[in-house]
């Protein structure tokens, strides 16, 4: 047997590696996404202050500390019944949108936009952020100066951009001036001004390439699973609250209630040889590595919000929202290269979002902490910018953590990660030798994701159903156990 | 970019603070005085959040100018060369490895080693490297607790369905570590992730090739109150609360208002982030030369506040009294720091862990003498 190490996986959050195992005759074995990694938040997190879990929670993840940081305000809120003001609530959204326009910013052109701006035969050294800065000099340097407006916004209603402070249960920190307001609203126009540009840039640029559209169009690179993600009252993607809604592969609504109770349709397996969780819809059972109707691997992050949703939020979102599906003549969208659209997709309705909530009135109201009751269970659910985030606590009488739950965005697409690998694996040896050309299309299959490793190994398993199955040396199944 | 001369005091008589231009020690991995080509830079993750590779970006347009001066030759965040290329290079051909992440795994171990042997100088990069971080509060349990716990009892370890044993995921460490206990660190540029302007002065410096002597710390060593705009009035701490449970005043002090702020035996280089968003500092910025054990020191302080409000015989029951209001001491006080600073059996630094402050291997009657079991 040979085999192919990809190792680390690069141009993402965390560790990974690739192994390919190809026969004698160099057809692919088996194709896996193996990640090395764990740190154990879910022991740590006990015993500590309830109103430090967004602070600590968020150093799950540096690039989606935002997500963490506000599902965890959130399921606090819950756990002290309270009210979140209203100035704190637009506090909160409007510094959620800057938020998600800001990472989605970050996947197009600094991690995924290598593999979509740059020609497939780039060679490995400069196939990354400055390569797209010296191909795209004029876009690379608005891209780089208009995220850094956004990432104000994060600093300024935030603490900090990069794990940020400012939220408690029932609210926030302190209040924004006026002042601010006139701050954040012209970052939160530029950013409306460079959605548009991306969106010009990807049409113009991006879209017509013939490899691009093989990848988005071609059978082989087609994943049908349900899909899970939040919207608001009109049907359209919500990331900081709403409903949850789920599609089947075929587009069937399997859920749409309430997003706290969605966690008990929820399954888990581990696996010996990583150290991520692959979680799968209770009611259709693990049916093994395998897509489909029948099959309980359902998908979260971008694509599965556009693919839920009726609409979207904000004008120019919804434009290329329509777009998105006329292209593909079908919903839901089941091509895994189309993340990266509805990213775009998603990334226009942040900006108009955030613009948008940048002038109500009671954005700087002084009024920014909730009446908190006795301290008690509580669940948030947000969407990060890759998916779902599910967290859940239980606090004791003085406010200390007794128990963490959390299920988040990257863990949930574990199973359709490491199916879309072997797709596009068998896709690749096909082709022919297995140069770097090829090997980076196999690493492209992951990166549509976006997937953040991180995140996907620090969650917080606790009272989530959980399947464990222990193998001998010979690879024989020996126990199984559930919990 | 901040100054950097706001972040680097510059003649200051502090025995930690840098010397603005260093000589090559012989024989030493210090750099270069000036880069003669482009200096190659490598930039790693171990247990880490990802928050320090975002960070450089934090710095604005300026990351552009810095990147074109150096040559990335390993970034798995950003960039692909794999680990198959950085052993193919010489030992010493890379200028500066900055490393970020807390030593949690052994192929963590084996890559800081690699880089080690690849880097003239390794630098450790934000707190999970610099002290542990936030991930080393890991080490109130055990490497097994945390496996049966986040995987399930019964859970082992092993390779793909088919494939080799080699290909199984590293093991866990039995501890997290930081960068220091395991490789050499010649600089540390320090934060929870670095604020951008630590990050140009470390900049900055290594491409002028005037770094500070070795074992310099890109940060201020006076406490974070000195660059903190609230005013510090009352001195006396006549109740502890904590953040959900007031709106703090915007101009005073957060100490003085009651929250535990760790400002007065933290670093300053952040320009008080937290506590200008109203939010106490919780000492990502490492705690400064004088204070040492960040805990140990702020317990002293808090117990001076306390004495001062009280007269004669009553000070003693009355700061007890408040001291008990602490709760969750080590994650409070060494949220960033266990290994560097709680060097104790999981067992021990359990007992801390819960309730309050009474069965902590922290002292809750500081300042008499008695020292944290087992602490260096």
């Amino acid at each position: 047997m040979k085999k192919i190490v990809i190792d680390p996986i690069t141009r993402l959050e965390g560790h990974g590696k690739i192994l390919l195992y190809l026969d004698e005759r160099g057809g692919l074995k088996d194709a896996v996404l193996e990640i090395p990694e764990l740190r154990g938040f879910e022991r740590f997190c006990r015993g500590r202050r309830g109103e430090e879990m967004p602070q600590i929670t968020e150093r799950i993840c540096g690039v989606c500390p935002e997500a963490h940081h506000l599902a965890s305000a959130k399921a606090l809120d819950d756990c002290y019944g309270a009210e979140v003001p209203e100035p704190a609530r637009l506090q909160r959204e409007l510094f959620y949108n800057a938020y998600i326009f800001s990472d989605h910013l970050l996947h197009l052109v600094f991690l995924g936009g290598p593999d979509l701006l740059l020609p497939e035969d780039t060679p490995r050294a400069q196939r990354n952020v400055l390569g797209v800065l010296q191909a795209h000099p004029e876009l690379g340097k608005e891209v780089v100066r208009v995220r850094a407006r956004a990432q104000k916004i994060l600093d300024l209603i935030g603490g900090k951009a990069i794990h940020p402070v400012f939220a408690l249960p029932g609210g926030v920190a302190k209040p924004l001036t006026e002042e601010d307001r006139e701050e954040v609203r012209g970052h939160a126009q530029a950013m409306v001004g460079l959605a548009e540009k991306m969106v010009a840039f990807f049409h113009e640029q991006v879209l017509p390439d013939p490899g691009i559209q093989s990848l988005l169009l071609s059978d082989e690179c087609q994943l049908p699973t349900h899909y899970m993600g939040l919207v608001d009252g009109e049907g359209a993607p919500n990331f900081y609250h709403g409903a949850l809604r789920i599609v089947s592969a075929k587009g069937a609504e399997l859920y749409c209630g309430p997003a706290g109770e969605a966690l008990s349709l929820i399954e888990e397996r581990s696996e010996p040889w990583t150290y991520v969780k692959f979680p799968y819809l209770k009611e259709l059972g693990w049916k093994g590595f395998s897509a489909g109707e029948d099959s309980g691997i359902y998908r979260v992050g971008p694509l599965a919000r556009v693919n839920v949703a009726e609409r979207m939020a904000t004008p120019l979102a919804q434009e290329e929202f329509e777009r998105f599906f006329d292209h593909f003549g079908e919903r839901p969208v089941h091509a895994t290269f189309a993340y990266h659209w509805a990213r775009l997709v998603e990334m226009v309705q942040a900006a108009e979002d955030a613009a948008r909530l940048s002038e109500e009135d009671a954005l700087t109201g002084a009024e920014v902490r909730g009446e908190l009751g006795q301290p008690g269970e509580g669940i948030g659910v947000i969407e990060a910018a890759r998916g779902t985030l599910f967290h859940h606590y239980q606090l004791d009488g003085e406010g200390l953590v007794e128990r963490v739950n959390l299920i988040v965005a990257t863990t949930h697409n574990a199973a359709g990660i490491g199916l879309s690998v072997k797709q596009m694996a068998e896709r690749v040896v096909r082709e022919g030798e297995l140069d770097e050309r090829l090997l980076n299309r196999v690493e492209m299959a992951f990166r549509a994701y976006d997937p953040c490793l991180a995140c996907a190994t620090h969650f917080l398993p606790g009272e989530t159903p959980l399947v464990v199955e222990i193998y001998g040396a010979d690879g024989k199944l020996l126990r199984r156990v559930a919990r | 970019m901040r100054a950097e001369d706001e972040a680097r005091p510059k003649g200051s008589p502090d025995s930690m603070g840098p010397t603005p231009y260093v000589a090559r020690h012989e024989n030493s991995a210090s750099p270069v005085t000036r880069h003669a080509s482009r200096p190659k830079i490598a930039v790693y993750w171990t247990g880490s959040c990802g928050g320090c590779d975002v960070s450089f970006l934090e710095v604005g347009e300026a990351i552009v100018d810095i990147l074109s001066q150096v040559e990335i030759v390993f970034w798995p965040a950003l960039a692909d060369p794999k680990r198959e290329d950085l052993e193919a290079m010489p030992p010493g051909s890379i200028d500066v490895a900055l490393i970020n992440g807390t030593i949690r795994t052994e192929e963590n171990v084996e890559m800081v080693e690699l880089l080690r042997e690849k880097a003239k100088l390794v630098v450790a990069y934000g707190a999970c490297a610099h002290l542990g971080g936030v991930p080393s509060l890991a080490n109130l349990s055990t490497r097994e607790e945390i496996l049966g716990e986040v995987l399930g009892e019964g859970w082992r370890r092993g390779p793909p369905p088919g494939g080799p044993e080699e290909d199984a995921p590293p093991d866990l460490l039995p501890r997290a570590l930081p960068l220091s206990q395991v490789v050499r660190v010649d600089y540390t540029v320090p934060g929870c992730p670095p604020p951008a302007g630590l990050i140009g002065e470390f900049f900055n410096a290594f491409l002028s090739g005037e770094m500070p002597e070795p074992g310099y710390v890109f940060a201020k060593a006076k406490a974070l109150c000195e660059e903190c705009p609230r005013t510090r009035e009352e001195r006396v701490l006549k109740r502890i609360v904590r953040p959900h449970e007031l709106l703090p005043d915007p101009e005073e002090c957060l100490l003085d208002q009651g929250l535990i702020c760790l400002g007065p035996v933290t670093r300053g280089g952040c320009n008080a982030a937290c506590p200008q968003a109203g939010m106490p500092c919780t000492g990502c910025l490492g705690p400064t030369p004088k204070a040492g054990d960040p805990g140990l020191a702020m317990i002293s302080a808090l117990a001076s506040l306390v004495r001062a409000g009280e007269e004669g015989e009553e000070a003693i029951p009355k700061e007890d009294e408040i001291l008990d209001q602490l709760v969750d001491l080590i994650g409070t006080l060494y949220k960033y720091g266990v290994p560097t600073f709680c060097p104790l059996s999981p067992e021990r630094e359990r007992a801390g862990v819960r309730g309050k402050a009474s069965p902590s291997p922290v002292p809750s009657q500081p300042g008499r003498g008695r020292r944290k079991g087992g602490a260096a």
